[in-house]
């Protein structure tokens, strides 16, 4: 079996169903859909498994070892195109688990500017610089609340002070990890 | 909107001496509604594992923004950032404090 190098079918900006009919067609048009059931059942087990414990390649090696060994598992052409298809997108694939397993607010976006904002009502005019930052916050898939804070240069150091413990605190921890 | 900022937004509204509504919201600044920041609250945790992925092992901050509207009523803001998240956040405060240094 050979790997799916051909073009992909086009995919109208992901509004077109991946169905399996539509793989099949795709991919391997001769095989009965049973067959192909079977076939598609059993890698994407082995993707699922895979991704679950975002192997390394170590632990990616010793698993399709064992899969080829082991009876109705996979041939030696099937672990390599697993093999190089986990290489590919291990990254993107966890990145995509890990922001499915965050269920509350993200930070979406982020902007700032800086105003001389004028102290009108002193005697003295006073022109203080202040940062105007709007975060975009929001739950990914869901609708975002705009959230517009003013800092002066004072509460800007208080936030960086703050930051800073948060940076040593991650160093820390991804020290002993 | 609390209703403090309404009242201020009328008035605003009424001072300005354009055209119809549509033209006046166009003149109000964008950081009309802005908040007073007053404090950040957080704490670092790490995603071991879910039901969808057994070995997550990602650590993340969870914030809590304390914010001071115009009538002085503060709310907590909160959200989470992952480490690469956090890092974008923490090079946006440090370019903004260098920006009012030099202002």
């Amino acid at each position: 079996m050979a790997a799916a190098e051909q073009q992909p079918p086009a995919v109208d900006g992901g509004k077109v169903d991946i169905t399996e009919e539509l793989l099949r067609g795709q991919l391997y048009p001769e095989a009965a859909p049973e067959e192909f059931r079977a076939l598609r059942a059993k890698m994407g087990g082995l993707l699922q498994s895979i991704a679950s414990a975002d192997m390394d390649l170590n632990q990616l090696e010793a698993f399709l070892t064992a899969q080829t060994k082991k009876q109705g598992g996979i041939t030696s052409d099937q672990a390599a195109v697993i093999a190089k298809f986990w290489k590919n997108h291990r990254v993107k694939i966890h990145e995509s688990l890990v922001n499915q397993s965050c269920w509350d607010n993200v930070l979406k976006n982020m902007n700032w500017r800086v105003d001389l904002k004028s102290q009108s009502r002193h005697v003295d005019q006073i022109n203080t610089p202040v940062a105007i930052v709007e975060m975009e916050l929001g739950k990914y898939g869901q609708e975002s609340e705009f959230l517009c804070l003013e800092f002066d240069e004072a509460k800007v150091s208080q936030m960086l002070k703050k930051l800073t413990e948060i940076e040593e605190s991650m160093t820390a921890l991804t020290q002993t990890t | 909107m609390a209703a403090g900022s309404v009242v201020l937004l009328t008035r605003a509204l009424e001072a300005l001496d354009v055209g119809g509504a549509a033209d006046k919201i166009n003149l109000i600044p964008q950081d009309f509604f802005a908040e007073l920041f007053v404090d950040i609250k957080w704490k670092l945790g790490v995603a071991m594992s879910s039901d969808t992925c057994r070995s997550l092992k990602y650590p993340y901050v969870t914030v809590a923004l304390k914010v001071a509207d115009s009538s002085g009523q503060i709310t907590n803001k909160c959200f989470e950032m992952t480490v690469p998240q956090f890092k974008n956040f923490f090079r946006q405060f440090k370019e903004m404090a260098a920006v009012l240094e030099t202002v």
